[in-house]
């Protein structure tokens, strides 16, 4: 197979600074500090079943971590991949070997994408600790790591795609970021305060009961699916039910979550996974078409 | 090899390149030159499919850059007048990069890169990182890429500026063998001797206009000849003088300015003629110890050149 030339250089050199295991070392410290705590204080005083909760909250608290580090972090690098080049003048090198544009950008997002799913594995580890104390199944942490690698992949794709249209890395970042905030924020927002929240109070709950899963998804505001949070919350909702508790008694953090319990977390959870997953292969086209766009404004500009 | 037809770029109300045709064969080392902002990178960034020209169309081995990039590209090698390099990479793996990225096979790399490291003498610098290598290293490495896919015509924009007289010299020596390989080579510096010591010809640009453009000889044929210059081993007794002046300026028809132990003619260049003008003097018995055409500098035929421009430009 050909690896793409692109994706091989940005890999090795990303690969020799001292900044990739500073980075690493850092994210996973942060993430096993999370994990050890709840871990002392699950077998400090000796292992009872109140002590579950702890641990599955400290479940809940790491994959948050995790999401809120790669929202952070993915957008930023993409975001000088492309905008880089220009600023380094090494894009009109890359111009005139005649490698296309689908090609730079598939090999910049393929590399951000191979480190980003790297630290979303260095924290695997404190991820398996609540594998032994918490009840989280294998399948489980893996549907987990999957879900945190499509929204890493939709952030890098939004860095990507401000990149192809920027000449300065950092106008790309600050871009990046408030994309990213639209795109959280907004969905968000819309689902909190739009014209679909008002339908989904908890005394509407049993009537959105008694509609079918399929319904209830079609009824919800399309954005809200974009929203990662949305998705997350869902998985983890499925996963431990002590979200669901949580969110009942400190309620109104999303009216939406009252149809997310009607329709089942899992459903939700896996049209989340799929609109971030579109929403990815839509921005990486975007990207593709931006980046050819800026390439013929250039050889006008000259 | 390269042909510029009423090439024309605009930026703005700016004229950068200014209805210019120009040809060039195949096979030699073509200098662009012109001072600053005469449209020389603007019209090298065309040729190497980076610029879209207002109007006219740019030719290379007959394929238009203009509407013909991809298939154009493929015949032209680019250096620019930046370093363009990565940090953190290695030489051969700099070079290994973009030989991917223009589509050469993995076993086909290997082979080639060695060849071209050899080339521009850094075969001793493969594991160097691209970063730490000095200016000149950086230049050659930077040559090397731009022949990776093995172009007929090489663009090098000011390859040499910054460099010291050894890297120079190197890179005289480099072009000079990429020449024996048959390449077609653009070159425009501002190093004007570097440019007499390895170019063919010539085009000299000024405001985006054609000042000239011809081979170097005809370059100095533009200028007022190559004056005749005799040195003496010391001044002759006035009557010899007066005799060999009267006598040269029957030859040559023009009379010699006299200063001391140096005598200047400005003639045109015949070497028959001048064969018997040294016989002459010998036969009278003038002490003469140099005797030779003075040629003017590539400096003198640009000023010459943008000069005689500047002037009719105004007029």
């Amino acid at each position: 197979m050909k690896l793409n030339p692109i994706f091989e250089s940005s890999a090795r050199r990303r690969m020799r600074t001292w900044r990739t295991p500073v980075i690493l070392t850092a994210y996973m410290a942060a993430l096993l500090c999370i994990a050890f705590n709840t871990l002392f204080a699950f077998f400090g005083d000796g292992v009872r079943i109140a002590q579950m909760r702890l641990s599955t909250e400290g479940y809940i608290w790491v994959t948050a971590l995790q999401l809120g580090l790669i929202v952070v972090v993915a957008p930023a690098l993409s975001a000088v991949s492309i905008a880089g080049e220009r600023e380094r003048q090494t894009f009109d090198l890359l111009r005139v070997t005649g490698v296309g544009t689908r090609r730079i950008v598939l090999g910049k997002l393929m590399e951000n994408f191979a480190f980003i799913a790297l630290l979303i594995l260095s924290g695997a580890p404190a991820m398996m600790l609540f594998h032994i104390t918490a009840g989280i199944s294998l399948a489980e942490l893996v549907a987990t790591l999957v879900y945190l690698m499509v929204i890493a992949l939709e952030a890098l794709t939004v860095g990507m795609a401000v990149s192809a249209l920027c000449r300065r890395t950092i106008t790309a970042m600050v871009m990046a970021y408030l994309a990213i905030c639209l795109l959280g924020g907004g969905a968000w927002a819309l689902a909190k305060h739009g014209p679909f929240a008002a339908r989904y109070t908890y005394e509407s709950l049993q009537a959105l009961e008694r509609m079918g899963t399929a319904q209830i998804l079609m009824g919800m505001p399309v954005p809200v699916f974009f929203c990662p949070a949305v998705g997350l919350v869902s998985l983890l909702a499925q996963q431990t039910g002590i979200l669901h508790r949580t969110m009942q008694q400190t309620m109104r953090l999303f009216d939406i979550y009252v149809a997310m319990k009607a329709a089942g977390f899992g459903a939700v959870a896996l049209v989340s996974l799929a609109a971030s997953a579109l929403s990815a292969a839509l921005l990486t086209a975007f990207a593709v078409a931006a980046l050819r766009m800026q390439d013929r404004a250039a050889l006008k500009r000259g | 090899m390269i042909e510029c037809i009423e090439l024309v770029k605009r930026y703005g109300k700016t004229q950068a390149v200014d209805h210019l045709n120009l040809h060039v064969d195949a096979g030699e080392i073509h200098g662009f030159v012109g001072p600053n902002g005469a449209g020389k990178t603007t019209a090298m960034r065309i040729l190497a499919t980076l610029c879209a020209p207002t109007a006219g169309d740019a030719r290379v081995d007959g394929v238009s850059a203009v509407h013909q990039p991809q298939q154009a590209r493929a015949r032209v090698g680019y250096m620019p007048d930046f370093f363009g390099v990565y940090d953190n990479l290695k030489a051969w793996e700099y070079l290994d990069f973009y030989a991917g990225c223009v589509g050469m096979d993995a076993k086909a790399r290997r082979k080639r890169i060695d060849a071209l490291l050899d080339l521009t003498a850094l075969s001793g610098k493969r594991e160097a990182y691209v970063d730490q290598l000095s200016r000149g290293m950086k230049q050659r490495l930077c040559l090397a890429r731009a022949m990776l896919h093995d172009p007929k015509l090489l663009i090098l924009d000011e390859p040499a500026s910054g460099m010291d007289p050894v890297a120079r010299a190197q890179m005289r020596d480099i072009l000079r063998e990429i020449a024996r390989m048959g390449k077609t080579v653009l070159i425009s510096s501002h190093i004007l001797p570097e440019l007499s010591e390895v170019c063919t010809s010539m085009t000299v640009l000024q405001r985006g206009k054609k000042a000239f453009s011809g081979t170097m000889t005809e370059l100095e044929k533009r200028l007022h000849g190559a004056p005749l210059v005799i040195r003496l081993t010391q001044t002759p007794d006035e009557e010899l003088a007066r005799r060999a002046a009267q006598r040269l300026s029957e030859l040559l028809g023009s009379a010699p300015a006299m200063e001391e132990d140096v005598w200047r003619i400005e003639t045109q260049e015949d070497v028959q003629r001048d064969a018997q003008a040294l016989r002459m003097l010998m036969e009278l018995g003038v002490p003469v110890c140099g005797f030779a055409r003075e040629h003017a500098t590539l400096e003198q035929a640009f000023m010459e050149v943008t000069g005689a421009y500047e002037a009719q430009s105004h007029l």
